[in-house]
């Protein structure tokens, strides 16, 4: 018996009893464009605006066309908001939020998007007019003419017109955090399936993660009547999900999470789930992040996804009032809230049945069932008839008409007559697809079901995933549309089956849950849906497949029309399944049309495959904690605490933070200290924290061979106690690294790199030793962390460290010569390092101390030189002169030079083979016109000479075919007073002394430099071997 | 010979001069669900590898005999040797006098022909990490599965902690010896510190 | 991905740094070798890019640093072997 008094568009009064989770005790203020509107807790913002009688909320993407809320879920194509525009300016505002899925809190603020200027009032719901000329693909053929226009009008007008949304101009706030858990058995899903596997799974002992998208467990059972489901072990639904969750509460090996979303399978049984724990709430409560992203590593999943409700193709099938069958079970029952006053329900299979028997028991007007079949099951027909619903057999819907709302709709009947039937709303019983999604993202595709006319995933025979990538059950209604009876029983032998598949027991593994009563016991195979389910020609208005994208089933068929026959090509020409559903209600109907269109199989077509994320995952979620400054490590030197103290400047070099320069009360300018840095060291002395150099502890018997072959030059006959540069290279011939090495005793070599590379050297040590070279009898040991080592240079340096290092040892000229090298122990027995190495050019030593120490004696050294007027120097001053030295650095090294360019091509043993000694052989590393490094003086006395810019004869235009080379690296030298410059240029070392133009295009200059030798400053080197006390 | 012009070396204080500040960790003064970090105290760390038997007598310059198998520690929490790869035992002491002798060893280079000792003392840090829910605070930056049933008391490897290397070795259920190499040691904390502070949400979600 | 180190046991990707074919031998250096540099040519440049079963070399860069041989099926990306390459190592 229908009510003769049928209910208005709203929330239900108390009296109506459903299952639902609301609680009218709580009621939560919230705004949508501007109005104030109340709802309750355990509403989303989709049941809370329905409630309200709110139904247009959007506009859609490319027509502009007003959009109502078409499901209850995650694929929600048409209610996209934009949440918490007010906090724009923190940079909390978020655009398309599904509201369907949105949980409403007190206070919360929505807005409606790409409208202007409201959602009533939408100018370009003027391109809906233009409809013929913005079909798929219409900007491959429009926009061109005139080409000047493009910059000019096109572009910008496209670019305002385009998006969806507007995201916040200011970093987010937030804290967003990640994990990793190792669990045995992972269940994607909390509904009917996903708990009851949980639950039969959970004696076991295994480690269980059961995961939900949603606030609440339950799925579609949350959706569910008594009357329509029936009662399980003899509860209602929503007792029965709570008995559930009380009972696995108990196993602490259970975790569950809601608000969790599994967005991605990835490989090893690694998966990534986004739980947006505080999303609810309207700022996080402090040290609370507000997103976590887990990464999942399970033995096994078990997929309980359940299924997504097609919509169906008919004319102006995107009107406001028109929903998915299923989603008005679920605004009934779990919300309490009746989306429509008078309602035509329109279906292919039982669900349809159900809606209407459903609305009709809570007091709603049903217009008519329009069913597609010739027949129903005669115990549904049965309760349709003592409804006094009206049934059209055999009868489809041809399409709806109203603008901002369902007016009416207009059937087609069983004998072929059109009708037109009064109605607000339209719930749409198109089939069940199973959500599967998951199973595609390592690339296993799905196969067609011609009875559920569904993408399903390959099963083998144990209900697992027939692939070798994915270890995976699947389960419910994501496996088929099968009774609540078998999803139950199917849930709880994989429950179990899974725990015992990896080695967990169950002594008395528990029965699966019992339904009793209700109608919904055989669910009835769907129509020959292949046949009628495609739009007949007479349907009035655009048919949409995708909502999203507004693509509708004309574009499908002038894709087709123009060549675009596999489903992939398809969906990038009409946008199909791109929109950030990624195809979730538009996959099935689109493939139908695109087979249909090309008169073929859709089994054969098949579908694309989605990709991870399921839903969009938030770009903070994925740094958690590294943001910002923290993206990557910052490494600290042993002297930064002293560093900081001074007020230095410090430069990211790599990983590492270094001092740049250390500017002194009344230096305002960067070149004033580091001038005066550069001539403290050239006349007194000077200190530099170095400890950033790779170190590498080479031993054994075969140590010297070893570096023989690495090194292009020897090393055999390096006595015990010296030092001497080294350059190695790739395997093709160029320049991997240089540094010097010393020889600390007959089977040890202590190794240095450049900072840059000291992780690559270790690496292609190893790669030498364990791959290349096994029988060799050497070890590599990194200890770069281990050692503090500084510079210590000038013609003061030996005075500087003689009271610092034990007596014991002679630092004399001739006992400590220029790359001397040995072990030492300084301030009464601290073990350390000296070297006579010089990177400056001065008469100069390292020093390594053990790092623990590195702070105090960076303290010491520079109390030990106050007299000598030392001064520290930074990363500056250290470059200005290893280029007044001409010393190859990472400006020169770059990746293309070979040994020759750089002017060594004498060190080049002939007499032994070595990593890239081959290669380097190639007639174009040896060419006569190679980038040679030469030094670039500039012929103007104050030119400043910068970095970057190219090399062309004077005369020529700078063109590639003209480019002669470029300046690597540029200095002010104090010592010379002018700039000076590093560089490759042509056959160089032939061409000292000539004139050449730079040509800087980036900074717009021009000017004329000479080449000289690289070694501008003391080139017989008579400082770094000097005697100074 | 010029003057002396330092302190006067007699009294040098050694120890003073290697208690070099580890520079302040950020954020350990937020709710921190019961973990508590300290530092470990100075050790004596060495890279070991060679024959069977030239490791051995290394080892029992430690008193100790080498771990029956990989990724296990021998010996207790302030004396052990660590298997932690095919080519590399990481010996860690905290007895001054052990460390001094296998330091004169490593200097002294005595068998070169079968192996390499190399003091690497200071390219570590250590810290002991304690709390109910330390192998979850871990899991927030490793991907290792450091829960008691997969990563035993005794049990220690080398692995990645978000971009660097970390050294953990379990020592009780509760606790966890953590090395990270010097001039990443700041930055190894904070991530700690922010994860541990994370952790109260997880507690109050009933998810540890 | 997680690979399966013969030491270190099942680790994440993250620990491993890549390097590429396996198989390849630096060639032997006899300089009477008039074929030397197409080898060596041949040895730094020429990759077959099969479609399933690669043999390549990993490094386990953070854990035990041990270079290894993962046989592993480029299609589906299931590593069915892993061994350490200093035991297959060859004389140079």
């Amino acid at each position: 018996m229908s009510d003769s008094h049928p209910r208005p568009r709203g929330r239900l009064p108390p009296e109506v009893k459903i299952s639902g989770k609301i609680d009218r005790t709580k009621p939560q203020k919230f705004r949508f464009d501007g109005r104030d509107y109340q709802g309750f807790a355990g509403d989303t913002l989709a049941s809370a605006l329905l409630a309200a009688g709110v139904r247009l909320v959007g506009r859609s993407f490319k027509y502009h066309r007003p959009r109502g809320i078409l499901s209850a879920g995650s694929e929600e194509p048409n209610a996209l908001v934009t949440l918490r525009p007010q906090d724009a300016h923190l940079g909390r505002r978020e655009p398309n939020c599904r509201a369907t899925v949105t949980e409403l809190y007190d206070g919360l603020i929505a807005e409606s998007q790409n409208r202007f200027p409201s959602l009533r009032l939408d100018f370009l719901a003027v391109n809906g007019w233009l409809g013929r000329f913005l079909t798929a693909g219409f900007y491959y053929k429009t926009f061109m003419w005139p080409a000047s226009f493009w910059e000019k009008l096109y572009e910008p007008m496209i670019r305002r017109a385009a998006g969806l949304g507007r995201a916040a101009q200011v970093g987010d706030p937030d804290d967003y955090d990640k994990t990793t858990r190792h669990c045995d058995i992972l269940i994607i899903g909390g509904g009917a399936a996903g708990l009851m596997a949980a639950r039969a799974a959970a004696p076991s002992g295994a480690r269980i993660m059961l995961v939900d998208e949603d606030f609440q467990l339950g799925g579609s059972l949350l959706a569910a009547s008594p009357t329509i489901e029936g009662l399980i072990d003899g509860l209602e639904a929503g007792a029965w999900i709570a008995k559930i969750e009380s009972e696995l509460a108990g196993f602490p090996e259970v975790t569950i999470l809601r608000r969790s979303t599994v967005f991605g399978a990835y490989d090893g049984g690694t998966f990534g789930v986004l739980e947006r724990g505080e999303d609810h709430l309207p700022t996080p409560p402090p040290f609370t992040p507000r997103q976590r992203l887990w990464r999942i590593v399970a033995g096994r999943a078990i997929l309980a996804s359940g299924a997504i409700e097609r919509p169906l193709l008919f004319g102006n099938n995107d009107r406001p009032g028109v929903m998915l069958a299923g989603a008005m079970r679920e605004y009934l029952n779990r919300f309490g809230v009746a989306v429509g006053a008078k309602i035509l329900v329109v279906g292919n299979n039982d669900s349809g049945v159900y809606t209407a028997l459903d609305l009709a028991e809570k007091g709603m007007k049903i217009a008519a069932l329009v069913d597609m079949r010739p027949q129903l099951p005669p115990l549904l027909h049965q309760k349709l008839k003592e409804w006094g619903i009206r049934v059209e057999l055999n009868a489809r819907l041809l399409d709806v008409t109203g603008g901002k709302s369902v007016r009416a709709a207009r059937i087609a009947t069983a004998s072929g007559d059109s009708v037109k039937i009064a109605c607000d709303s339209v719930a749409m019983a198109g089939g069940w697809s199973p959500n599967v999604q998951l199973t595609t993202h390592l690339g296993d595709k799905t196969v067609w079901d011609k009875t559920q006319a569904a993408f399903v995933a390959k099963l083998s025979q144990d209900g697992r995933l027939a692939s070798d990538k994915l270890n995976m059950a699947v389960i419910g209604a994501a496996k088929a549309n099968i009774s609540l009876t078998e999803t139950l029983r199917d849930a709880a032998k994989q429950g179990i089956e899974s725990a015992q598949a990896l080695g967990f027991k169950l002594n008395h593994p528990i029965q699966a849950a019992m339904i009793s009563g209700g109608l919904a016991m055989n669910p009835s195979a769907t129509a020959e849906i292949e046949k009628n389910f495609l739009p007949n020609g007479r349907e009035k208005g655009k048919i949409f497949v995708d909502y999203q994208n507004d693509v509708t089933s004309h574009d499908i068929d002038l894709a087709v029309k123009e060549g675009m026959v596999s489903p992939e090509h398809v969906k990038r020409y009409t946008t199909m399944g791109m929109a950030t559903d990624q195809g979730k209600t538009s996959a099935v109907n689109g493939a139908m049309l695109i087979a249909a269109a090309q008169g073929i199989d859709v089994a054969a077509l098949g579908t694309p495959a989605p990709r991870p994320p399921y839903t969009p995952v938030a770009l903070a979620a994925l740094a958690g904690g590294q943001r910002g400054k923290h993206f990557k490590p910052t490494r600290l030197t042993p002297s930064h605490a002293w560093a900081v103290e001074q007020n230095a400047v410090l430069v990211e070099a790599g990983l590492w933070l270094r001092g740049q320069y250390f500017p002194r009360e009344g230096e305002n300018d960067w070149l004033t200290t580091v001038n005066r840095e550069v001539l403290t060291v050239r006349h007194q002395v000077g200190v530099c924290d170095v400890s950033t150099l790779g170190k590498i502890e080479v031993q054994g018997r075969d140590a010297a061979e070893f570096l023989e072959r690495i090194y292009i030059n020897g090393w055999k006959n390096l006595p015990v106690g010296r030092a001497r540069y080294g350059v190695m290279l790739r395997e093709d011939g160029i320049v991997l690294d240089d540094g010097t090495a010393a020889r600390l005793g007959e089977d040890q070599f202590f190794v240095t790199t450049t900072t840059a590379n000291a992780a690559r050297v270790m690496q292609h040590m190893e790669f030498c030793h364990q791959v290349l070279w096994p029988q060799l009898d050497v070890h590599m040991i990194s200890v770069t962390e281990q050692w503090a080592q500084y510079a210590v240079a000038g013609r003061h340096a030996r005075a500087v460290l003689r009271p610092l290092v034990d007596a014991a040892y002679d630092l004399a000229d001739d006992a400590f010569p220029y790359m001397a090298a040995a072990a030492v122990t300084v301030m009464g027995g601290i073990e350390a390092r000296l070297y006579r190495l010089s990177f400056s050019g001065e008469m100069a030593y390292e020093i390594g101390v053990p790092a623990r120490y590195g702070d105090d004696f960076f303290r010491q050294i520079m109390a030990a030189g106050a007299a000598y007027g030392i001064c520290a120097y930074g990363t500056e001053a250290l470059s200005v002169m290893r280029i007044e030295k001409g010393h190859p650095a990472g400006g020169e090294l770059n990746g293309i030079c070979t040994a020759g360019d750089l002017g060594l091509a004498r060190m080049m043993s002939s007499k032994k083979d070595y990593i890239g000694r081959v290669m380097a052989t190639r007639p174009g590393l040896m060419a006569e016109n190679r980038p040679n490094l030469v030094g670039l003086l500039p012929l103007s006395p104050g030119q400043r000479l910068k970095a970057g810019a190219h090399l062309v004869a004077q005369g020529k235009t700078m063109i590639a075919e003209h480019d002669e080379g470029y300046i690597t690296s540029v200095a002010f030298s104090p010592n010379l007073g002018h700039w000076i410059g590093l560089g490759y240029v042509n056959n160089g070392r032939n061409r000292q002394g000539e004139a050449i133009a730079a040509v800087d295009y980036m900074r717009g200059e021009t000017y004329p430099v000479e080449i000289t030798s690289p070694v501008f400053f003391d080139p017989d080197g008579a400082r770094l071997r000097g005697n100074y006390d | 010979m010029t003057q002396n012009m330092t302190p006067n070396l007699q009294n040098y204080d050694v120890r003073a001069a290697a208690a070099a500040p580890i520079l302040a960790m950020t954020g350990w003064d937020k709710p921190q669900a019961g973990i508590k970090l300290t530092t470990a105290p100075p050790a004596g760390r060495f890279n070991l590898r060679g024959s069977p038997e030239y490791c051995r007598r290394i080892c029992e310059k430690m008193s100790l005999a080498l771990p029956p198998k990989m990724l296990q520690a021998a010996g207790g929490n302030q004396n052990a040797v660590l298997w932690l790869g095919p080519d590399e035992y990481y010996l860690y002491t905290e007895d001054a006098d052990k460390a001094a002798h296998l330091a004169a060893s490593a200097a002294s280079n005595a068998a070169p022909d079968h192996g390499s000792l190399v003091d690497n003392s200071h390219r570590f840090v250590g810290f002991h990490i304690e709390g109910e829910n330390v192998a979850t605070l871990l899991m927030a930056y490793c991907p290792l599965d450091v829960t008691a049933a997969a990563f035993p008391v005794g049990k220690a490897t080398r692995t990645i902690m978000a971009k660097i290397d970390v050294l953990l070795w379990r020592q009780s259920e509760t606790k966890f010896h953590i090395e990270i190499a010097r001039s990443f040691a700041q930055y190894g904390l904070r991530l700690l510190a922010f994860a541990a502070s994370n952790q109260a949400a997880l507690r109050q979600a009933g998810l540890i | 991905m997680r690979i399966k180190c013969p030491h270190c046991g099942e680790r994440s990707l993250d620990e491993f740094s890549y390097y590429g074919d396996a198989t390849l031998r630096r060639p032997e250096v006899n300089d009477q070798d008039a074929n030397l540099l197409a080898k060596f040519t041949d040895y730094v440049y020429l990759r077959d890019n099969p479609a399933g079963q690669h043999q390549e070399l990993w490094q386990h860069q953070f854990g035990c640093r041990a270079w290894l041989v993962v046989t592993r099926d480029t299609n589906s990306h299931l590593m069915t072997e892993v061994t350490a390459a200093a035991q297959k190592g060859e004389a140079a």
